[in-house]
């Protein structure tokens, strides 16, 4: 069984490790082959999840990935929650 | 003569908040002024929240249609320009956003956040959210494209907030108002008539709040010439301290009658008083008139926490707020017991690094919080600190109230001691603190009386409790070494199973801290303001150990990147739910626990909500990822900051009226709900040419796990 240190790191958001899973997925489909890529770092999927996942053609696993990979850029984490440093609090 | 204060107690006044700050709750400011005059005898005020009444006009249907045409029309009109500006490219890429809203969007946005069941459905308020900063960009459209940081206005852009020649200059005043110019014309001027004002205050406490408070003094003037108009809070009272020259702050200002900086209870009732006084003739602590230019910096007052009246919360309509239930503010204590911190320049005062410290009786404090049980059940205790000791009697005092609280906290040993369980049962959900460092030789250069030995006990104990514990800090103090910095992202990578949400930003060195007051003690030799920056919001320096020039941002390298992606938790900030110390934060801390966020999808109480549609467009240019965008004119500013030069609006605009003549062989691009999009390269077109009931299942969870 992997380790979290194994899994792919995009942002450290905990709340959805789903998504570090998908990317995780689809990142080592190529190597590992899809059915290995799940069973390696699909773990926190639910079931109906990892059927769809496993359901994948090798293009449509590409075309998620070249996705997932803008997403990154498009939706970015929020980087900066600072509110002590001279700037004002939201009270 | 001036009428005494009994022989008018119906005197109508009207105290505003003006836009562009948080619609979850209203600020407590004008809470405290209303309840002061009341006890002044003056109880004919009223309130009003121009901010968040502002955003409810522009975000219902009929306002969202006619923006989303005027957006396609932009598309339409840059579609068929031979040549383009970077600014025809930016309002390219933020009108094309329009394409992924439909007129009703932004308002079931707003729905959701009220909604009880529907704000606790994480995937769902994600989406909300990210209609909502979509909507907030194209309302930028009508202004300087791209001005919004989400619900604030971005100080990296086209207007320089620290220019007295940009914020004094209309035109440029009235375009960055222009997207509330429907709110503006119509409600806001309507109720400047609908009673006989003779006092009209604006309540600005954030930069973002500047540029309507500027437009709105300039209507209230135009449609009331007689009313005796006054500007306070904190947002005036830092620019008066950050000029060189305090009197200059009319210059933005030049319809005022009164500006008012420190706190303004007392201020308003002196006003109140000498409502039919010459403004010159009226004279308190406080109070700036246009006559008095002393080149001197204003006295500050500082109000008595014991004799201070509850504030007047009833003042506020509160289902108009973006929350589910009332988020209410409350300040037991102001200043802050410690007032050490050589980093901090928080107060209004200039002798010290923030107010001095002072308690309300807890007496008092539980005879106002009874009376707050009326509106609602959740605190925010917007306080700079409060002592563990008066701390555990407003524990004790107030768990029979069955109320549920956060709030800014020093990091005390205390709160191993036990503490932690009697906030918890006294509903405390949730605390920030300023941890600064991790790094002790910068702790202690901070004098911030705490170690990270303690801290990590602390943060055990919260645990323990079910507090929901959010960490603020930063790097790039002066000296601070890339070890040190790193240091303090390493300490939170060790704690990650302790705290909820952190926050590391950029050291700022403003004018009144202690570091720029003795600048020797922290290795600086010389302190320098940007060319440009009349307001002295922060400063660079040169250190002596080099002649490197830092300012903030400067300590960032890949490897702190690295470390920031992985505290980063949640895509959302302020005032959304992963937001330090926001409202609907708070309310997330008592739903779900200190983790914050429901352990998975399956605990938010989700309903069957399908994902908002997402819209394909073909382009004719061919690539946009090279058009001027938001970041671009980050890079631009950044850069002449970087140089010493702070860039005014005309720099801007002239960077911005560059020429391009892009390529325009097409290309197929996917737009979100959030506005962005994505590029349909041809692999991805040949899979969604005949995709298969997987790839759908599977694209549809991608983004819905992206909030999208």
């Amino acid at each position: 069984m992997a380790s979290d240190n194994d899994q792919p790191k995009k942002s450290g958001h905990h709340v959805t490790p789903a998504i570090l899973a998908f990317s995780a997925i689809l990142a080592a489909a190529p190597t590992l082959g899809l059915a290995d890529a799940i069973d390696k770092h699909g773990g926190s999927l639910t079931e109906n999840e990892r059927i769809v996942l496993a359901s994948l053609s090798t293009e449509e696993v590409q075309a998620l990935a070249s996705i997932d990979t803008q997403l990154d850029s498009v939706v970015a984490p929020s980087a900066n929650n600072n509110n002590n440093n001279n700037n004002k609090k939201p009270a | 003569m001036a009428f005494r204060a009994n022989e008018q107690p119906n005197l109508p006044f009207l105290l505003v908040n003006p836009p562009l700050t948080d619609p979850t709750c209203p600020y407590h400011s004008i809470s405290y002024l209303l309840a002061a005059a009341e006890a002044g005898g003056f109880q004919g005020g009223c309130a009003l929240d121009a901010n968040v009444e502002a955003l409810n006009y522009l975000v219902e249907a009929e306002q969202v249609a006619k923006l989303l045409a005027r957006a396609r029309r932009c598309v339409e009109q840059v579609e068929q320009k031979h040549t383009l500006t970077r600014m025809d490219e930016a309002r390219y890429l933020y009108a094309l956003k329009s394409l992924a809203v439909t007129p009703d969007m932004p308002r079931d946005a707003v729905d959701t956040f009220r909604s009880e069941t529907k704000f606790y459905d994480y995937p769902r308020y994600r989406r909300a959210v990210s209609v909502i900063n979509n909507w907030i960009d194209l309302l930028s459209l009508d202004g300087f494209v791209g001005q919004f940081d989400g619900l604030a206005f971005d100080y990296s852009h086209v207007v320089n907030f620290s220019s007295l020649t940009d914020l004094s200059n209309p035109t440029l005043i009235g375009t960055l108002a222009a997207p509330f110019d429907p709110y503006l014309d119509t409600e806001f001027r309507a109720r400047l008539h609908d009673r006989p004002w003779r006092l009209i205050g604006l309540s600005v406490n954030y930069v973002s709040q500047l540029p309507l408070a500027i437009r709105m003094a300039q209507i209230i003037r135009t449609e009331l010439p007689g009313v005796r108009l006054c500007l306070g809070g904190t947002e005036v009272s830092d620019v008066v301290k950050q000029l060189d020259r305090p009197r200059d702050i009319w210059k933005l200002f030049p319809m005022a009658d009164y500006l008012v900086v420190g706190e303004g209870e007392a201020a308003l009732v002196t006003l109140l008083e000498h409502v039919d006084a010459a403004p010159a003739a009226v004279h308190g602590t406080g109070i700036m008139t246009r006559s008095a230019l002393a080149s001197g910096r204003p006295q500050v007052a500082y109000e008595d926490l014991a004799s201070a009246g509850t504030p007047r919360y009833e003042a506020w309509d509160w289902p108009r707020y973006w929350s589910p239930e009332p988020v209410i503010l409350y300040s037991p204590t102001r200043g802050c017991y410690w007032n050490r911190c050589t980093f901090c320049d928080y107060g209004l005062n200039t002798d010290s690094p923030t107010s001095p410290s002072r308690e309300r009786p807890i007496p008092s404090v539980v005879t106002d919080l009874q009376r707050v049980q009326a509106i609602g059940a959740t605190i925010y205790f917007a306080v700079d600190a409060m002592s563990p000791r008066y701390l555990r009697r407003l524990a004790a005092a107030i768990a029979p109230l069955k109320l549920s609280w956060a709030a800014e906290l020093r990091l005390e040993k205390t709160f191993v001691s036990g503490l932690t369980q009697e906030l918890a049962a006294s509903g405390c959900v949730a605390i920030s603190f300023g941890y600064e460092s991790a790094a002790p030789r910068i702790l202690e250069l901070i004098d911030k009386g705490t170690d990270t030995e303690i801290i990590g006990h602390i943060l055990g104990a919260l645990r323990q409790a079910n507090i929901g514990a959010q960490m603020m800090g930063f790097v790039g103090f002066p000296s601070e070494t890339p070890a040190e910095a790193m240091m303090t992202y390493d300490f939170l990578i060790e704690h990650q199973d302790s705290w909820a949400l952190a926050g590391i930003g950029d050291f700022v060195l403003t004018t009144q801290s202690i570091v720029a007051k003795q600048p020797s003690r922290f290795g600086i030799e010389k302190l320098v303001a940007s060319r440009g920056d009349d307001i002295v919001r922060s400063l660079s320096w040169v250190e002596s150990a080099g002649s490197v020039r830092r300012s903030a941002g400067d300590a960032r390298d890949e490897a702190l990147n690295r470390a920031a992606r992985e505290i980063s938790r949640g895509r959302e900030t302020r005032p959304f739910v992963g937001g330090i110390d926001s409202s609907h934060s708070l309310l997330y801390f008592k739903r779900y626990g200190a983790r914050l966020w429901p352990h998975s999808d399956l605990e938010s109480p989700a309903d069957p909500d399908p994902r908002a549609r997402d819209v394909r467009y073909r382009t004719p240019f061919a690539s946009l990822g090279s058009f001027c965008n938001g970041d671009a004119i980050h890079r631009y500013v950044g850069e002449q900051r970087e140089r010493g030069e702070s860039p005014g609006a005309e720099d801007v605009l002239a960077f911005l009226s560059t020429e391009t003549t892009p390529a325009r062989h097409g290309s197929e691009i996917e737009i979100l709900p959030n506005g962005s999009y994505l590029v349909l390269t041809p692999e991805i077109l040949a899979v969604e040419a005949h995709p298969s009931a997987a790839y759908l299942a599977a694209k549809q969870m991608l983004l819905r796990y992206q909030g999208l």
